[in-house]
C-alpha cells in the first residue's frame, strides 16, 4: 500500500460522521485535500504529519456531527413552513373565524351542538361535585362525614339513633368529634317585636370544634349548655343578627323569645356559617343523663370527623363491627339496621372510587362523543371544498403536522365559541335549577352549595373543549393528509372531489339517524305529558285556595315523653285559629290535612277484601291522605256513596276510611261501602288492623295529573295527629292577600304558633310545573337539534356524492338517462342510509319496550310509525338540493372535465 | 434542497469563524478549489491560523446553501491529478455578508481601543 493510503482510509472513516448527502457531494474532495496537505506536512516532518492527521481526523468527526445537527434543524425548519414552533398561531385563529363566516349553517348547527354538550358537561360536573362529594369551606372539611343508619328491610333511613350515637361516641376510634343535631322550626322575637319563624339546629357543642370556625362575637355552645336543666342559650347566625336585630353590638347577653322559651344570646357566628346544613340559629341538644334505649328518643342526624390516619372505609368497617354487638344484644330493633359513613352533604359512600369517577365523567364523555360524531361529519364534508388548498400546501412544503394543527385550530375556534355560550347558559341553568329545586322542597340551599359554576368547572369545560376539538379535527385531518395526498394533487383538474365517506363516517351517520329515532318518542311523550299536566292543573281552581303549614313550638319544660299535653294544646289552638280564620271576610271554607290537592300524596302498599271472607287483593300503590273536617266540602268534592267523616272517626283506633271512585272501579267492582282494606305490614306475623270503607267520593285529583286513575284512601285525623298539619283556606279573592292577616291571627292566639310556607295553591302548582315545562322544552330543543344535524349530515353526504359522481351523472345524461332514473340513482344511497338508521332506531325502541314493564307494544306502534315518517321526510328533504344540483349538470361540461 | 438565500446580509451575522475566514480568503472573481482555500487562509494569517478539511468543507457546504459562494466543476485546464475538484467563488452577497461581519468586528474593535485594551493602529 503506498504511503498515506492507509491514513486516507482512516480519514475516510472519520468522514462517516458527515451526513450521507454531504459525503456524496464532498468526500472525494475532502480526502484529496487531506492527502495533499498530508504530503506537504510529511515533507516538513513526520511529527507534523502525525499531528495533522490526528487533528484532521478529530476535526472531521466534530464537523461531521455538527453538520448532521445543522441538517436536522434545517429540515424541521422547512417542514414547519418557516415557523420555529409548532402551535397555535394567530393566523390559524383568523382562518378559523373566516371558515365559520363562510359556512354559517355549520357554524350554527355545530356550535349549538357543542354548546349544549359542553354546557351540559360543565353543569353536570359542577352539580355532581356538589351532590356527590361537596367541598366543605372549613379546614379539614373533606374529613367531615355523616353516620347514617339504614333500615334494610324498610329501605329507608332510621333516625331514632340516640342509643347508637352514644355507643359510637364512647367506643369508636376511627371517627372523632362525634356530634348530633335535629332541625326545629321556631318563632324568634326580641322583646315585643313580631316573631318570625327561623330554622334552628339543636346541636351538640362538638359541632363548633369540628368546623373550627370561631364566632364573630361571644362564644360558641359548650358541653355545659347540653346538660339537662342548664339555662337556655342560643347562638345567632349572621343573617339573623343583621336582619332581625339590626346588627346590634350589644346582642350578646340579650334575652330572646325562641318558641315557648326565653333564651340568652351567647354569641354570633360569622357570615356564611350555616353548619350543619342551612341553619341560622343554634341551641344545645340536651340529652338524658340516663341514656336511651334502642330506637328511643327523637330522631337525630350524626356527624363526625374521620380520625387522622384513618380512612372512610376503615370507619365504615369499625362501625359495622360495633353494630354487630348491638344486633346481638337487641335483635328485635337492630336486626335490619346497618350504619354507613357518608361524606358530609354528599352521597359518596366511601373513599374516591371508580364508581364515583364513572358517575361523574361517563355521561359527559358519552354526550361529547355523540356530539362530536354529529359535528365531525359536517366538518369532514366541509373539507371536500378544500382539497385544492390542502394539496397545494403539501406541494409548497407544509408538513402533515402543520396541516393537522391548522385544522385542529379551526375546530378549536368553533368549540371555544360554543364553550363560552354553553358555559354562560349552564351557569344560568345551574343557578336557576338549584334555586327552583330548593324552593320546590320548601328549603334553603345548604351552605356548601354556591350557585354558579366554579372555577374548576370552567377548567373542566376548557378540557372538554380541547378534547372535543381534537375529536372533531384530528381523525378527519389524518385521513385527508394521509398517504394519498399526492394523488389528490393529480385529481385537482378532474373536477371531482377526492373525499370519500368511508364505512366509518357512514356508520356514524347511521348511528346519528338511529339515535334521533330513539329519542323522538320519549321527547314527544315528555312534552305531551308536561302540556297535558298543565292543562289539567288549569282546570282545578287552585287560585281560590291558600295553604299554610301549621306547627306549635313546645315548651321544653314539658318532658319530651309527655306528648298528650302537647297534642291537646295543638288541637285546642288550631281549632281556635280555624274558627277565627273562618270569620274573616272573604273566607268561604277552612279545613286541614296532611297535604292539599297539588301537594303530592303518600303512597303505601295495602290489601283489600273485595267480599266477606274473600282472599285479599294486593294493592301496590295506594294513594293516601289524612284529612280534617269539611275537607271534601272545602275542595268541592262530592260524596257519591256512604257518608262523610264525623268526629267519632277521628278518635284513636278508628277504622273508618273513605275511598274514591277509582278505588272502587279497580278493587271492589262498584260499591265499596262496607268493604275492608288494610295497609301492608313490614312483619307478616303482625298484620295491620282492617279498616272499613264508610264513604266514596268523586275522583278529587290530589295530584291533578292522575287523570282520575289513581286509587285514593282518606283517613280522618285531628290536628295533632296530622303530620304535617296543613291548613287549607278557600278565599273569594286573592289568597295571597290573606297571608299577613293569617300571621297576625296566629300571633294573637299563641306566640308559639308558627305558620310556614304560606302560599296559594296556584303558586304551588306553578312551582311544580315549571321545572317540568322547562325540562320538556329543553329535551324538545335537543331532539330538534338532533334532527337538524341528521339532515345536515345526509345533505353533506349527498353533496359529496354528487360532487364525486359529476362525470358519471353527465355521461349517463348524455347517454339518454331520464331525470327520474338519475334522481333514483342519487336517492338510492340516501335511502339506504336513512332506512338503515330508522331500522336500527326502531329495533332499539322495540328492545326497550320488551324490557320495560311500563310501556306496552300497543302503545309503541303508533310512535314508531310517526317517528319513522318524520325521519324519512326530514332525510328526503335534505336530499332535494343535491338532487337539483345533479340535474343541472350539463353532459358536455361533464365530458370536458374528463 | 434548493438553497435559501436571505436577502438581508445582517441576518447571517454573526458568522462562524470558519465561514468568515473562507470569505476573506476568496477574492472577487477568483475561483479557488478547497485545498487552495486552505492555503490562502494559512497565508493570510501568516501561518497563525489553519483550517482543516472537515471544517472547511462543512463551511463550504453551508456557504453554498446560503448563497455566499458559488461552486462549479473544475475547468478544463486543471490537470492537478486525483479526483475532480470543485472550484468556489465568492458571490456579491457573500461579499456583503463579509462586509457586515467586518463592520460588526470593527465596532467591537473600536470599543476595545476606546477602553485601551489594545492600542490604536
Amino acid at each position: 500500500m503506498p504511503p498515506g493510503r492507509f491514513t486516507c482510509l482512516l480519514y475516510t472513516l472519520a468522514l462517516r460522521a458527515f451526513p450521507r448527502d454531504h459525503r456524496m457531494a464532498y468526500s472525494a474532495e475532502m480526502t484529496d485535500t487531506f492527502a495533499r496537505e498530508l504530503a506537504t506536512r510529511r515533507r516538513q516532518s513526520r511529527w507534523r504529519a502525525f499531528a495533522f492527521v490526528a487533528a484532521a481526523w478529530l476535526d472531521a468527526v466534530r464537523a461531521g456531527l455538527g453538520e448532521r445537527k445543522y441538517q436536522r434543524h434545517k429540515r424541521r425548519y422547512l417542514r414547519q413552513g418557516g415557523a420555529v414552533r409548532m402551535g397555535i398561531s394567530w393566523l390559524d385563529v383568523k382562518l378559523g373565524l373566516r371558515m365559520l363566516a363562510r359556512f354559517p349553517g355549520l357554524a350554527i348547527a355545530g356550535g349549538l351542538a357543542l354548546a349544549i354538550t359542553i354546557g351540559v358537561g360543565g353543569g353536570w360536573y359542577d352539580l355532581a361535585g356538589d351532590f356527590w362529594r361537596p367541598t366543605m369551606p372549613f379546614p379539614g372539611g373533606d374529613r367531615i362525614v355523616e353516620i347514617e343508619m339504614r333500615d334494610s328491610a324498610a329501605n329507608q333511613e332510621e333516625r331514632r339513633i340516640l342509643h347508637d350515637f352514644l355507643t359510637w361516641r364512647r367506643d369508636a376510634q376511627s371517627v372523632g368529634e362525634l356530634g348530633a343535631f335535629r332541625t326545629q322550626q321556631r318563632n324568634l322575637a326580641l322583646g315585643n317585636e313580631r316573631p318570625e319563624p327561623v330554622t334552628v339546629a339543636e346541636i351538640t357543642a362538638s359541632a363548633f370544634r369540628l368546623t373550627n370556625v370561631p364566632p364573630l362575637m361571644g362564644r360558641p355552645l359548650l358541653e355545659s349548655d347540653e346538660r339537662p336543666g342548664a339555662p337556655p342559650v342560643v347562638l345567632l347566625g349572621y343573617s339573623v343578627w343583621q336582619g332581625r336585630f339590626a346588627g346590634r353590638t350589644d346582642i350578646v347577653g340579650q334575652i330572646v323569645r325562641l318558641g315557648a322559651t326565653n333564651a340568652t344570646v351567647v354569641g354570633v357566628m360569622p357570615e356564611g356559617y350555616a353548619f350543619p346544613i342551612n341553619h341560622r340559629l343554634w341551641t344545645p341538644l340536651q340529652l338524658r343523663a340516663s341514656g336511651y334505649g334502642p330506637l328511643e328518643g327523637a330522631g337525630i342526624r350524626v356527624f363526625a370527623r374521620v380520625a387522622e390516619g384513618a380512612t372512610q372505609a376503615q370507619a365504615n368497617a369499625e362501625l359495622a363491627t360495633l353494630n354487630e354487638r348491638l344486633v346481638a344484644t337487641s335483635p328485635a330493633t337492630h336486626q335490619h339496621l346497618r350504619p354507613r359513613v357518608l361524606a358530609w352533604g354528599g352521597e359518596s359512600p366511601g373513599d374516591r372510587s371508580w364508581l364515583e369517577l364513572a358517575i361523574t365523567h361517563l355521561p359527559i364523555v358519552l354526550v361529547l362523543l355523540i356530539a362530536c360524531a354529529n359535528v365531525g361529519t359536517l366538518l369532514y364534508a366541509r373539507t371536500s371544498t378544500r382539497d385544492a388548498e390542502i394539496a397545494i400546501r403539501f406541494a409548497l412544503g407544509a408538513g402533515r403536522a402543520r396541516i393537522v394543527s391548522q385544522l385542529f385550530v379551526e375546530a378549536l375556534v368553533l368549540a371555544s365559541i360554543a364553550a363560552v355560550v354553553g358555559l354562560l347558559a349552564a351557569n344560568f341553568a345551574v343557578k336557576w335549577g338549584l334555586s327552583a329545586y330548593y324552593s320546590g322542597q320548601n328549603d334553603a340551599m345548604p351552605f356548601w352549595i354556591r350557585p354558579g359554576l366554579k372555577f374548576t368547572t370552567v377548567l373542566y369545560a376548557a378540557g372538554l373543549t380541547f378534547i372535543g376539538a381534537a375529536l372533531l379535527s384530528v381523525l378527519p385531518a389524518l385521513k385527508i393528509t394521509g398517504a394519498h395526498a399526492q394523488a389528490k394533487l393529480k385529481n385537482l383538474g378532474a373536477g371531482g372531489s377526492t373525499l370519500r365517506f368511508g364505512w366509518m363516517w357512514t356508520s356514524v351517520m347511521i348511528f346519528q339517524v338511529a339515535l334521533t329515532v330513539v329519542c323522538i318518542p320519549p321527547a314527544m311523550g315528555i312534552a305531551h305529558e308536561a302540556f297535558r299536566d298543565r292543562q289539567i292543573r288549569e282546570r282545578f281552581p287552585a287560585e281560590e285556595y291558600l295553604a299554610a303549614r301549621v306547627a306549635l313550638d313546645l315548651d321544653p319544660s314539658v318532658s319530651a315523653d309527655d306528648d298528650s299535653a302537647a297534642a291537646n294544646r295543638l288541637d285546642r289552638v288550631y281549632r281556635e285559629l280555624a274558627r277565627r280564620v273562618a270569620q274573616e271576610p272573604g273566607v268561604t271554607a277552612v279545613t286541614f290535612a296532611d297535604r292539599l290537592p297539588g301537594m303530592g300524596v303518600a303512597v303505601r302498599r295495602a290489601e283489600v277484601e273485595a267480599a266477606p271472607n274473600a282472599a285479599p287483593v294486593s294493592i301496590e300503590n295506594l294513594w293516601t291522605a289524612a284529612v280534617g273536617p269539611q275537607f271534601f266540602e272545602t275542595f268541592r268534592v262530592p260524596l257519591v256513596a256512604g257518608r262523610d267523616f264525623h268526629d267519632g272517626d277521628r278518635a284513636a283506633g278508628s277504622v273508618a276510611v273513605i275511598v274514591n271512585e277509582a278505588f272502587a272501579r279497580r278493587f271492589t267492582g262498584g260499591n265499596p261501602i262496607g268493604k275492608r282494606v288494610r295497609f301492608a305490614s313490614p312483619d307478616p306475623a303482625k298484620p295491620q288492623p282492617w279498616l272499613e270503607i264508610v264513604g266514596m267520593v268523586r275522583d278529587v285529583g290530589m295530584t291533578p295529573t292522575d287523570l282520575g286513575e289513581a286509587p285514593y284512601l282518606f283517613r280522618a285525623v285531628t290536628p295533632s295527629t296530622s303530620s304535617p298539619l296543613v291548613m287549607g283556606i278557600r278565599v273569594a279573592g286573592d289568597p295571597a292577600a290573606m297571608i299577613p292577616r293569617l300571621r297576625s291571627l296566629a300571633l294573637e292566639l299563641d306566640f308559639g304558633l308558627r305558620l310556614d310556607e304560606m302560599r296559594s295553591l296556584d303558586d304551588l302548582a306553578w312551582r311544580q310545573e315549571t321545572p317540568g315545562m322547562v325540562a320538556a322544552g329543553a329535551i324538545a330543543t335537543v331532539v330538534a337539534l338532533g334532527l337538524f344535524l341528521s339532515s345536515a349530515g345526509i345533505f353533506s353526504l349527498m353533496s359529496v356524492s354528487v360532487s364525486r359522481r359529476t362525470r358519471e351523472i353527465g355521461l349517463r345524461a348524455a347517454l339518454g338517462a331520464t331525470q327520474s332514473r338519475l334522481i333514483a340513482g342519487i336517492f338510492s344511497k340516501a335511502l339506504v342510509l336513512i332506512g338503515s338508521g330508522i331500522a336500527a332506531g326502531n329495533a332499539v325502541l322495540l328492545l326497550i319496550v320488551t324490557l320495560s314493564d311500563e310501556v306496552g307494544f300497543e302503545d309503541v306502534w303508533g310512535a314508531l310509525l310517526s317517528t319513522s315518517a318524520v325521519m324519512l321526510t326530514v332525510g328526503l328533504l335534505a336530499c332535494i338540493e343535491p338532487a337539483r344540483r345533479a340535474l343541472r349538470i350539463h353532459p358536455t361540461d361533464a365530458l370536458k372535465e374528463a | 434542497m434548493p438553497p435559501r438565500q436571505p436577502r438581508d446580509p445582517e441576518a447571517l451575522v454573526p458568522l462562524k469563524q470558519s465561514i468568515y475566514r473562507v470569505l476573506l480568503a476568496l477574492t472577487d472573481g477568483e475561483w479557488l478549489h478547497g485545498y487552495a482555500i486552505m492555503q490562502a487562509v494559512s497565508q493570510m494569517t501568516d501561518g497563525r491560523e489553519a483550517i482543516l478539511p472537515g471544517t472547511l468543507y462543512a463551511a463550504l457546504a453551508r456557504m453554498v446553501d446560503d448563497g455566499l459562494v458559488e461552486g462549479r466543476e473544475a475547468p478544463d485546464d486543471d490537470h492537478s491529478g486525483g479526483p475532480a475538484r470543485r472550484y468556489y467563488r465568492r458571490t456579491s452577497f457573500g461579499r456583503a455578508v463579509a462586509r457586515a461581519e467586518s463592520e460588526r468586528l470593527r465596532a467591537l474593535l473600536d470599543i476595545a481601543v476606546a477602553q485601551k485594551i489594545i492600542g490604536n493602529k
